[in-house]
């Protein structure tokens, strides 16, 4: 008996150490959907452009969605040249009646991200209209999923 | 002992059974209950959006009958004078009322119903918008399932992730810009990624890509094409909703969508534009709806497999379009496609050789064409041609400017004189593909074909007939004079051939250019074919070393054939190319190719820009001008104002010159697609060098176009990836789309079987 | 019974076609089809009154002023003058061609200065103005964009200028054209 246990005692430590994660290496890329908010108070926002920069890490655009306010549903404008130099300005408008006020999500860039760190995006407003054109004070946020807001106006 | 090992036995035994059958209950497709219930909504939808449709028709022409009446008012104004002087407008002549009735025409046609779907709407002014599919007064409806079991037993539906395609075309000028919207879902129980081999025009530039997933778009992103699949796979892999689209030729494209979940529906909206042929007063549309069967040389590894359905990897080719056995199987996928026409001028015909559509006239200048519901099965190109009223286009110069610079496209019209001028005597070459796809109908088609084209040859001329398959034969040992004997003899020997075994072009091009040409004529060699093989860049390197003095014209024959080869053929063969599908008669084909050559064409064309600055002109080496065909050179531009554009060529031995007035900054000269265009053409250009020239080098220079004008190429991809949400579970199953065959293409001479 | 609906008059109506309209007139248009109608209707016929006659001629304020003040000077003065027929004749003449000197000279140089000012607003604004910038705030964004596409919905007067690609109409295509300037990274 005691042979026994001499033996199948290694066996079962190193089982116990193979069962144990070790710790997770984080897979090369990452996808992570990056929130974009325009808070435009009372006013009715109709019209938006926004400048976006990948301030510090790896990280690339893989896609770029709406909002979910219906007025800016559709994929805003954006320029494919810009998404060589990590930074991108996009933009939309909606002429209708049934816009949306206060903080609404407005578009989302769905992004890989590489390498070590977390990347830190920028978000410059450029311009935010009411229904009859005229520029409103607005206040924008850039959301990566999982992380803190960072609000720029 | 002997117990123990028996039963031992007989557990493995029901275990292994017992595993067995899992692995079989899990292969087995299902259809959830859920994806019957969609369908049938879906269908009732349809007909609720018909009916939508018919009353914004019966709006429509409410407007344009006011627009009328207005007109009519505006007719009888007084001329003025007394109390309302000051508001009453003054009278009118009647040209000024006429004018003014036209205006209010065209308001009225701008509210009609279906405006481009890029433009349509009040709400939103965006590139791409979800609508629910809305099917025009006239178009194709999803089947239901109770309809799907009238079928004929004898085939099979096969649910499969494509649903349906809609195409919408948007035609301005020469220039067409059409939205593909491809509508998946998954018919199973598990998560599936699905595959979906399919053509465009070879001349599309496809430059957006939205991925639709219930209410929400993702836009997809140009990136190089090993870097998107790279994407792709990863996100693939980690169980996110990813898709993407890939070049295998100019016209062949390969869609893929990663982890459709159960029941769900993903849409894939792609759009391109591209440049109508224009020939003998008639514009072409084409958007072509399947992938003909190719052909690939023994050892050929680059080539485009055919297989049947569910049998992929038994071909070695790198890419393979699966088919649907005929008579056999369907898959209900179907097609609904709608072209709105504005010519700018009247156009005064317009018609579909291929297709059953209906037509409806907008205004004189704009048609809208709906394919018909009878003719959604798509198995066959769809080709539109319309002509359009007045002379034939005169030689134009557009122009666009934007932050990169200047970008002009010209439109060489050949000089008139040209059509006076008799032919010199010829050397006729006829290669007939007698390859396996060409059996039936398509032989038939191309030997008429022949035989009309050897009948009107000129006493004169001399002439050949080739055919080709696993290999190449002559009717004559040398070309013979177009003797009436002779011609009756070259009947007889073009009449017994038939189409079966392999397609070596390669052996077709040999024998046609490889023989001592007689200087005393003009060589041309016509080739008949569907273009069915993979090795198109191994055929037109050949082409290119062994042209010489000849020049090319050829003939696609088919509903689906493959016009990327056929027009690169005639581009380094310096000839040209007509195209006869199965429903029309040869003979329109024939004849405008011998009005084509009945008259030199002005080659060795050169042009002096004049003040222009010009750079990076493309076709780098202009194209001969035909009688009929005009040539269109893009390029970039500097400078401004006004200048003389010199063309000079020769024609019939002699030297003629051309000299056309251009003003750089005419405002009605702008076209805002230009700079796309000269992007598209400059890839083509370097792709069309790549054949015999130094291709990785040149698929640097296509890469780095493509990237800056965000166009498809076979150096860039676009992908799209939902990184909102992993879906559950692993990859899933890959489930590839297969085909129906092209109509009128035999399947059992085309499509491999695997080895027994 | 609701009070009738009270519609725009012909005035306001051409004040919203030279994009001079007030806030409450475009915001009657956006919810009156009949306005709007005529709206479209009084566009297309200013149009075809602009294709039939060409541009009107007009004499400048200042030459204007200049003939009416030495014409009535030259009455003036001929009232005074109590002159012989002869000797009135003579002077009527030499105050004839003085005043056609003058007047001549008055022309030359007002189209000189008319001619310089132009110049100097050309050179002044050597960067030209950009067809883009609908709402002339000096710089091109998708608040451009946004103005046309208002204009267009609501059927307000369309500038020539702002047929961006060059069709021939003004329409959501242009309203593109302004929106991908205004995202582009590359633009000045």
């Amino acid at each position: 008996m005691n042979r026994l246990a001499h033996a199948i005692a290694p066996l079962v430590v190193l089982s116990l150490m193979a069962a144990k994660p070790a710790h997770a290496e984080p897979p090369a890329a990452r996808f992570r959907p990056v929130q974009l908010y325009i808070d435009s108070g009372s006013q009715p926002l109709a019209a938006y452009q926004v400048e976006i920069v990948v301030a510090s890490g790896d990280a690339r655009i893989v896609g770029i969605e709406g909002g979910e306010p219906p007025a800016f549903r559709s994929a805003p404008y954006y320029d494919p040249a810009a998404l060589k130099g990590g930074r991108i300005i996009i933009a939309a408008f909606n002429t209708g009646d049934q816009l949306p006020s206060g903080k609404v999500r407005v578009a989302t860039l769905h992004m890989e991200e590489s390498g070590p760190g977390t990347p830190v995006y920028q978000a410059t407003l450029k311009a935010a209209a009411t229904s009859n054109g005229k520029p409103i004070d607005a206040r924008v946020w850039i959301t990566p999923d999982g992380s803190k807001e960072e609000e720029k106006k | 002992m002997n117990r123990r090992v028996t039963l031992a036995g007989l557990l493995i035994s029901a275990t292994l059974c017992v595993v067995g059958f899992h692995a079989c209950a899990l292969k087995k497709a299902e259809l959830p209950s859920e994806t019957v219930a969609k369908t049938e909504a879906a269908a009732e939808r349809a007909d609720q959006a018909a009916e939508g449709a018919l009353a914004e028709a019966k709006r429509a022409d409410a407007a344009a009958q006011r627009a009328e009446g207005a007109a009519g008012m505006y007719k009888r104004m007084p001329t003025g004078g007394g109390e309302d002087e000051i508001n009453a407008p003054a009278a009118l002549a009647p040209e000024v009322g006429q004018r003014l009735a036209a205006g209010l025409e065209r308001d009225a046609s701008a509210a009609s119903p279906a405006a481009p779907p890029s433009f349509a709407g009040e709400e939103l002014w965006v590139i791409a918008r979800a609508e629910p599919q809305a099917a025009p007064a006239g178009a194709t409806v999803p089947e239901r399932p109770d309809l799907r079991a009238k079928l004929p037993s004898s085939e099979k539906e096969i649910p499969l992730p494509l649903e349906h395609t809609d195409v919408r075309a948007d035609i301005a000028g020469y220039i067409a810009s059409v939205r593909v919207r491809q509508q998946y879902h998954n018919p199973y129980a598990e998560k599936i990624e699905a595959v979906y081999v399919f053509p465009l025009p070879e001349n599309a530039a496809v430059n957006e890509f939205v991925m639709t997933i219930g209410e929400r778009h993702i836009r997809g992103i140009i990136r190089e094409r090993e870097e998107a699949e790279r994407v792709y796979a990863e996100a693939k892999r980690q169980g996110y909703t990813a898709s993407l689209l890939t070049q295998e030729r100019p016209n062949l494209f390969t869609q893929s969508v990663a982890n459709i979940e159960p029941g769900k529906e993903i849409d894939i909206d792609l759009t391109y534009f591209n440049t109508l042929v224009y020939h003998d007063g008639e514009y072409e549309f084409v958007f072509p709806m399947v992938v003909g069967p190719r052909f690939n040389p023994p050892g050929s590894t680059t080539g485009i497999g055919a297989v049947p359905r569910g049998q992929k990897g038994i071909s070695g080719q790198p890419v393979e379009v699966q088919y649907l056995r005929p008579g056999a199987e369907r898959s209900g996928h179907d097609i609904s496609l709608a072209v709105d026409v504005d010519a700018g001028v009247s156009i005064e015909s317009i018609a579909s050789p291929s297709h059953a559509i209906e037509v409806t006239q907008i205004s004189p200048s704009r048609e809208r064409v709906l394919l018909s519901r009878l003719d959604t099965i798509p198995n066959k190109d769809f080709v539109l041609r319309y002509k359009v009223a007045g002379q034939t286009v005169k030689t134009a110069f557009l122009t666009h400017r934007d932050q990169r610079g200047g970008f002009f496209t010209l439109m060489l019209q050949p000089p008139a004189q040209l059509a006076n001028l008799p032919r010199a005597p010829m050397e006729m070459v006829f290669v007939l593909d007698c390859s396996g796809s060409m059996s039936g109908y398509p032989i038939a088609k191309a030997k008429g074909a022949l035989i009309r084209a050897l009948k009107r040859l000129g006493p004169d001329d001399t002439f050949q007939v080739i055919r080709f398959s696993d290999n190449a034969s002559t009717f004559g040992n040398m070309p013979v004079p177009a003797t009436s004997r002779n011609v009756e003899r070259a009947v007889e020997y073009v009449n017994q051939l038939e189409g079966e075994g392999g397609t070596m072009m390669i052996e077709g091009v040999k024998a046609a250019l490889d023989f001592p040409h007689d200087p005393r004529r003009l060589r041309i060699v016509s080739f008949m074919t569907d273009g069915y093989i993979g090795n198109e860049a191994e055929i037109l390197g050949e082409i290119h070393k062994r042209l010489g003095a000849s020049r090319i014209f050829s003939f696609g024959v088919g509903s689906s054939v493959n016009r990327y080869l056929l027009d690169s053929m005639a581009y380094v063969g310096k000839g040209a190319v007509a195209y006869v599908g199965l429903d029309e008669g040869s003979e329109r084909a024939v004849d405008e190719f011998y009005e084509r050559i009945s008259h030199p064409a002005l080659t060795d064309i050169r042009i002096d820009w004049g003040k222009l600055d010009v750079d990076d002109v493309y076709p780098r080496r202009i194209p001969d001008l035909f009688v009929g065909r005009p040539v269109i050179v893009t390029g970039r531009f500097k400078g401004h104002g006004q200048t003389t554009l010199h063309v000079s060529g020769r024609a019939g031995g002699e030297e003629t010159q051309l000299a056309i007035g251009v003003d750089s900054d005419a405002a009605d000269a702008v076209h805002p697609a230009l700079a796309s265009v000269w992007a598209r053409t400059k890839i083509a250009d370097l792709d069309a060098r790549a054949t015999h020239e130094d291709a990785r080098e040149l698929g640097q220079q296509i890469k780095t176009v493509a990237l800056e004008y965000g166009l498809m190429s076979a150096y860039t991809a676009f992908v799209a990836v939902d990184s909102s949400a992993r879906t559950a579970g692993d990859h899933g199953t890959t489930v590839v789309q297969p085909v129906p065959m092209p109509e009128g293409v035999p399947y059992d001479t085309t499509v491999q079987t695997p080895a027994h | 019974m609701s009070a009738p609906t009270k519609h725009l008059d012909l005035l306001q109506i051409d004040a919203v076609r030279v994009g001079e309209g007030d806030k409450a007139d475009l915001d009657h248009l956006e919810t009156c089809n009949e306005c709007r109608r005529a709206l479209a209707d009084l566009q297309g016929l200013t149009r075809a009154l602009q294709e039939s006659h060409g541009p009107a001629l007009k004499v400048p304020d200042e030459i204007e002023r200049r003939i009416l003040w030495n014409a009535r000077k030259q009455a003036a003065i001929a009232k005074k003058l109590h002159v012989s027929n002869r000797g009135r004749r003579m002077l009527v003449a030499r105050w004839a061609v003085a005043a056609g000197v003058v007047l001549a000279l008055g022309t030359l140089s007002t189209w000189r200065l008319l001619r310089e000012r132009t110049v100097s607003r050309r050179m002044a604004t050597s960067t030209p103005v950009a067809k883009e910038d609908v709402d002339g705030d000096g710089k091109v964004d998708i608040l451009d964009a946004f103005a046309l596409a208002r204009s267009l919905r609501v059927g307000s007067g369309a500038k020539p200028t702002w047929d961006l690609n060059g069709d021939g109409v003004v329409d959501g295509r242009d309203v593109d054209v302004i929106a991908h300037t205004a995202v582009s990274v590359g633009k000045v």
